[in-house]
């Protein structure tokens, strides 16, 4: 036998497959989140570095406006900005609009003062020069070109911000990395064990001992549901078992009897010497019996072909009133001989789709059973309905009835109802009649019920599907229609 | 005529020899589908009984082996599985009729005759047996120059009878000629027409005309 997971390589499992999918989907998400708060931060911080600088010389703008030409005072509030933030590590550099340096502080990096300042129309603006950041102002003096401004700087401060920040960030999300798989793993044990209850009850599970049923937690989830599903379909097959092992029993059983009278007879015939006339008689009976087992092993066999799936069912069309008709005619003399009225009621005349044969063995069943269990002075009357996609032919009788706790049994094989009342024919039938009704109505798509009451009579009802021409005589027509008018 | 039978059972094969020389016909037993083939009887005779499961060659390939060397002699294919899709496989691979086991041995004679009939004669549309005389164009029915009043099922009954004057005519063949299928139900839903048919052509003669044949069926009988 095959344990489901005793083959597989461990990653085929249903458990490991969440769990790696788990934790790629909340790696991802995790490096996500981690890049753009780094990236959110670091546009924070510069932008509001910017800001300040921007400020502080938007001041020293008005402030050499004022002071200009005095170059010493102008120096020395350049100076008290610096020194006022020096903690930030801020540099100040005055020059010409030509590149000259008429100031730079002690911490103003040389690269700063080598670079010239850009020929630009704007008045302001900010300036990355590798690991420097500075805001350039342009001030107009009196008599002479502007003034250019430059506070800025070293942005290692900023960088240094975010690098904590990933100090910080990194190890959480190295800890997540290692956490999320056995989370994950956790979670998805949780999730897959029900699964392996389900399996490891399925994989006991036998068509002779169908008695185990899948676990159901009673939480009403998709597993549950599924369990509860599967156990249906369970508890569908040990019916259905148990209803084939009791059929073949039966089968058997009915098997019995003329071959008890063909073995008894012979026995007897062979005994002693006896005369012609005896052995005609022997022989006659031994007939009979046969003829019996031929009965019983046609029954069976129209039985397995009409519930075999595999059959090919013929399909045509069927004058369902042309078949009632038929039915009628052919017990019309034994109806009358027993003194009961066979009557069939005029109506409709729908053509419905199935086997002609085997729907005139079905209705013949059904009058052949109303007729046996009428008494003298009853009615059987067939009647014929067109109703909706369907076709109805009712067979109803004025008979005995069936009580009503062996109605749901009739249709089932060998069913005998209620053996007191049931006389010699009904026995000797073997009760295949109603269900070969049944299994032919099925097998062509229709359905039988009935309905009855003790002494008042019983009600067959079949349904049958309504024939409609198939499709393909429709295009037929029109791509002849259209070749005769192309030619 | 000259009936060829292929069955390897050794029980059913002695009966169906045994009828078939019993109703006065010529008999070959062949017991083997390859011998079947080879043999020229099989080609001598006016018809072929032909079992569908012999050893070597089975009865399909015989069937189909022959039909295509041109052979046209008629030929009932016996056999015990009776699906329609086994049915129209043989028709398909040349059977003129079909006949599934267990039968009637009286029905393996009628078809017998049936089936040869077909192949050498023209249908006909007049029936007369002993006083009997039957017009299957107009369906009426004579008795010694005088017309009797029949139901459709009593003149189907009595044109079987008539058709195979003087052999037995079973249930089931009945059955199938008047309704077109064989009712497999425990009713026996011939014997009332039968009945009836007797009062109407008997007019008060004993025995009937119609016998019952205990444990076969019926058959035409005239003093």
């Amino acid at each position: 036998m095959h344990w489901p997971s005793s083959n597989r390589p461990i990653w085929a499992t249903l458990r490991v497959q969440l769990t790696l999918w788990n934790t790629v989907v909340v790696l991802l998400l995790a490096t996500t989140t981690l890049v753009a708060v780094v990236v959110a931060a670091r546009n924070a911080l510069y932008r509001e570095t910017d800001a300040t600088l921007l400020g502080t010389a938007r001041e020293v703008g008005i402030s050499v406006s004022h002071f200009y030409p005095d170059t010493d005072a102008l120096i020395a509030e350049l100076k008290r900005k610096e020194t006022g933030h020096a903690d930030r590590g801020w540099f100040t550099h005055l020059l010409t609009s030509g590149g000259v340096t008429l100031w730079r502080s002690d911490r103003c990096p040389k690269a700063v003062a080598d670079y010239a300042p850009q020929s630009s129309d704007r008045r302001v603006n900010v300036v990355q020069l590798g690991p420097y950041r500075y805001v350039r102002l342009a001030v107009d003096v009196p008599n002479s070109q502007p003034l250019h401004i430059r506070i800025g700087l070293s942005t290692e401060m900023v960088e240094e911000s975010i690098r904590a920040l990933l100090r910080l960030l990194v190890p959480v999300a190295i800890g997540l990395s290692l956490l999320v798989p056995l989370a994950a793993y956790w979670l998805a044990g949780r999730v897959t064990r029900p699964v392996a209850a389900i399996l490891e009850t399925a994989a006991r599970l036998r068509p002779t001992r169908l008695g185990d049923r899948l676990p159901v937690s009673g939480s009403g989830d998709e597993l549950d549901r599924l369990s509860t599903t599967v156990n249906g379909l369970l508890d569908q097959v040990a019916t259905h078992v148990e209803r084939q092992v009791r059929f073949v029993a039966d089968a058997a059983h009915e098997l019995r009897s003329p071959l008890a009278a063909i073995q008894n007879s012979i026995e007897v015939a062979l005994a002693h010497d006896r005369d012609p006339h005896d052995y005609r008689e022997s022989l006659t009976e031994v007939l009979e019996s046969a003829r019996q087992l031929t009965r019983l092993a046609n029954d069976l066999l129209t039985l397995a072909e009409a519930s075999d799936s595999s059959t090919r069912h013929i399909r045509e069309p069927v004058n369902l009133a042309a078949v009632a008709a038929q039915a009628v005619a052919m017990f019309e003399g034994i109806a009358e001989e027993r003194g009961v009225g066979l009557l069939l009621e005029p109506g409709p005349r729908p053509t419905v789709a199935g086997e002609t044969g085997r729907l005139r063995q079905v209705v013949s069943n059904l009058l052949d059973n109303s007729l046996r269990f009428t008494p003298v002075g009853g009615r059987v009357t067939v009647r014929l309905d067109a109703a909706g996609p369907g076709a109805e032919v009712t067979v109803s009788d004025t008979g005995s009835g069936i009580p009503a706790a062996d109605l749901e049994r009739i249709f089932d094989r060998f069913a005998v109802v209620d053996p007191a009342r049931s006389h010699a024919d009904h026995v000797r039938s073997g009760g295949l009649g109603l269900a070969i009704c049944k299994s032919l109505v099925e097998a062509g798509g229709g359905s039988i019920r009935i309905a009855s009451r003790l002494d008042e009579g019983t009600t067959v009802t079949l349904r049958l599907p309504i024939w409609e021409q198939p499709r393909e005589v429709v295009l037929a027509d029109g791509l002849s229609a259209g070749a005769a008018s192309g030619g | 005529m000259h009936v060829a039978i292929v069955e390897d059972d050794p029980v059913i094969g002695r009966a169906v020899s045994t009828a078939v020389r019993e109703a006065g016909h010529g008999c070959t037993w062949i017991t083997d589908g390859t011998a079947a083939v080879d043999q020229d009887s099989l080609l001598a005779s006016d018809l072929v009984v032909l079992d569908l499961m012999l050893p070597n060659l089975g009865g399909l390939e015989v069937l189909r082996a022959v039909r295509a060397g041109g052979v046209r002699t008629p030929m009932i294919v016996l056999t015990a599985r009776g699906t329609t899709s086994d049915k129209l496989e043989a028709f398909q691979a040349g059977a003129d009729d079909y006949l599934v086991k267990p039968f009637e041995m009286d029905e393996l004679l009628a078809r017998i005759e049936a089936v040869h009939r077909r192949a050498s004669d023209k249908p006909t549309l007049q029936l007369a047996a002993g006083p009997l005389s039957l017009s299957l164009a107009n369906r009426r029915a004579t008795l010694g120059g005088q017309e009797i009043d029949l139901t459709p099922t009593e003149f189907s009954i009595l044109e079987l009878l008539t058709r195979y004057n003087g052999q037995v005519v079973t249930r089931k063949m009945l059955c199938e000629h008047v309704w077109g299928f064989d009712w497999n139900g425990p009713t026996n839903v011939i014997e009332v027409h039968i009945n009836r048919l007797r009062g109407k052509i008997d007019q008060g003669r004993a025995p009937s005309m119609i016998r019952t044949i205990r444990g076969r069926g019926y058959a035409l009988a005239f003093e």
